[in-house]
């Protein structure tokens, strides 16, 4: 066979030429660098990794020092409903450069809603965390702002002062208690247990027209029982019982 | 050693590498660890697609999904699919006329726990966080030609919305030929006050798509219509122009068509999305404005997140042609309690689950491949 010959000092500059670019090949691309951050110390984390219990803290102090928030939560009784992740969409060219690889420098943000007592109304807050500013504050109506177990707590204790719930659940009606959170897999369930759903009144003269209500669930192990219907109006602090025919 | 060896050598590995030389870099992903999804079709020999995404879990709305990009070859570049993808709530109003749930808003309700029962690893499943399942599986034959053959491949991540009496399952599937198929499942306990109480759970999914970027973005009502009693059809597309809701027509194929700007394939055709639902019997109208519709397409808006605040949203009506646009779709379950839901024990107490409920919708790229994926 008629190979066409090579000189050796030009082999061995090409076979080095070409494990030069097999090696640049073969690299792992290195990790993109992290977006810049105004205060990496507080925000090692990445734009959209799940908030740490830390940084819901902050941000809740965040939104609590801005004067638009206290002025809209007024001096009374308030409570923290959520703080949770948000993200703001990037600059056409920053999504581009994601796209391709680049690291963009995308902000981390949290939304905290906070319920205000005095009239059930709410504010939302957006904080951005690196900065450690409130970029956006709007006052909530209380349909817009969900109920939570504290909610269903307070339910709960003018429930079970109510001479009809404790009749209907009998001599276990001391051993009821809110979850507060989920049975861990292959838990036994709990053995008596509140929980809850929201209902609203569709018509002015339901009592839970723009109330806050809660209709109490009790469930014994796996099973729940039937009757009687317990709907509590947080707002106005009455128990309602009720039978339905069969 | 000889010269020609060593030369020999280097030329085999360059060939072996030439693939991996060829693909293009992942995108960069705001998000790490168990929150981020990459994975790569098929699991077993030369990767052909690839997804990546990020997740998260969000009290009162369940498994989110952010940033999801699909690869369609190695050497293609990443297309930009959702921003943003959620379950916005869902409403379940009794048939007697109350109650009037709205499962995801009204309450700060939280996911279960997932175990191992939940999410066998024997059938490609990986618990992650404790409240959500990656499953990595075969999912069934892509296609057959008389004796060629390809199943398929799939990564699904689901959770359990724990809402009081009720399991909702909010799943989100990424095939290996780009398509997305979004479920939500009803099932646990039927209502303990109305056991026996005909009811409709309509779960409403906010799908911000952001195809190849938020910018330049339109949607047209991809419509099927036979000229009986001529035997004829004809397949239009009317563009959206403005905010505003649409019915899905069973004889119509009804479905949403979302297409970038100048994104097309290396054929040179428009390459779309279609939003197709998938209905477990039908889709309900309720007294609610927002269930009147079964389509919506908004403006995007970081804040216009709650499904029964459509009818403000697009109230003015925004243009959303070459728009950064959201698409919102409405499944419907009915569910018509059966013994097999459960029984009343002795005491007055309910006992027993009904079973899954499903229903859904999927997201088929068009055009977006130049030839059929997976075909020799």
């Amino acid at each position: 066979m008629n190979v066409p010959r090579i000189s050796r000092p030009l082999a061995l500059f090409g076979g080095l030429s070409i494990f030069a670019l097999l090696a640049v090949a073969h690299q792992t691309p290195a990790p993109p660098p992290r977006p810049e951050q105004a205060n990496p110390q507080k925000t090692r984390a990445l734009p959209l990794d799940p908030l740490t219990e830390q940084e819901k803290h902050e941000a809740e102090q965040v939104a609590l020092r801005d004067p638009r928030v206290q002025e809209l939560l007024g001096k009374g009784r308030r409570k923290t409903v959520s703080v949770d992740l948000t993200a703001i969409k990037p600059s056409q060219e920053e999504i581009q450069a994601a796209a391709a690889g680049r690291a963009i420098p995308m902000g981390r943000y949290a939304v905290v809603v906070f319920f205000r007592n005095e009239d059930e109304a709410g504010v939302r807050a957006v904080v951005d965390l690196a900065h450690e500013t409130v970029t956006e504050v709007a006052r909530l109506s209380s349909e817009q702002i969900p109920m939570t177990a504290d909610d269903l707590a307070e339910a709960w204790q003018f429930a079970r002062r109510d001479e009809e719930v404790r009749r209907a659940l009998g001599p276990e009606a001391e051993r009821y208690e809110v979850e507060r959170t989920p049975p861990t897999p292959n838990a036994a369930p709990l053995g008596f247990v509140v929980r809850a759903l929201r209902v609203r009144g569709t018509e002015e003269k339901d009592p839970c027209f723009h109330h806050r209500c809660l209709q109490l669930l009790f469930a014994r192990g796996n099973e729940y029982l039937t009757q009687p219907t317990v709907t509590v109006d947080v707002s106005a602090q009455k128990v309602y019982v009720r039978r339905r025919e069969k | 050693m000889s010269w020609r060896f060593f030369i020999g050598a280097a030329l085999s590995l360059l060939a072996l590498s030439a693939p991996v030389a060829a693909q293009t870099p992942p995108p960069w992903m705001p998000c790490s660890g168990i929150n981020l999804v990459d994975q790569a079709f098929p699991t077993t020999g030369p990767e052909q697609t690839h997804w990546r995404l990020c997740w998260e879990t969000v009290p009162q709305q369940g498994l989110v999904i952010h940033w999801a990009f699909f690869r369609p070859s190695p050497n293609a570049r990443w297309i930009w699919i959702f921003w943003d993808a959620r379950v916005s709530d869902i409403f379940v109003p009794y048939h007697q006329g109350s109650p009037r749930y709205y499962d995801m808003s009204d309450y700060s309700f939280p996911l279960t726990a997932i175990g191992g029962a939940d999410c066998p690893g024997s059938l490609g499943g990986t618990p992650l966080g404790g409240n959500v399942c990656k499953q990595v599986h075969d999912r069934g034959l892509l296609w057959k030609n008389w004796s060629q053959v390809r199943r398929g491949e799939e990564v699904v991540l689901w959770a359990a919305l724990g809402a009081a009496n009720y399991n909702y399952i909010i799943e989100w599937t990424f095939r290996d030929d780009g398509v997305v198929l979004g479920r939500v499942g009803a099932t646990a306990a039927n209502l303990p006050g109305l056991p026996f109480e005909p009811h409709i759970h309509n779960p409403i999914w906010r799908l911000d798509i952001d195809f190849d970027g938020f910018w330049g973005d339109s949607v047209e009502v991809g419509t099927h219509t036979e000229s009986i009693p001529v035997s004829t059809a004809a397949d239009t597309e009317p563009l959206v122009w403005f905010e505003g809701g649409g019915d899905w027509d069973p004889h119509a194929f009804s479905e949403l068509h979302v297409y970038d700007a100048t994104l097309k394939n290396g054929r040179g055709d428009r390459t779309s999305l279609h939003l197709i639902p998938t209905p477990t019997g039908g889709l309900s109208r309720h007294n609610e404005e927002f269930t009147q519709h079964d389509f919506w397409v908004t403006h995007y808006n970081g804040f216009e997140m709650h499904a029964r605040e459509l009818p403000n949203y697009i109230s003015p009506p925004e243009p959303v042609s070459n728009a950064d646009i959201v698409v919102w779709y409405k499944g419907s379950i009915h569910h018509h309690p059966r013994d097999e839901d459960g029984e009343i024990t002795a005491g007055g107490w309910w006992n027993g689950v009904a079973l899954v409920m499903w229903t859904g919708w999927i997201l088929k790229p068009n055009n977006l491949f130049d030839r059929t994926p997976f075909y020799p």
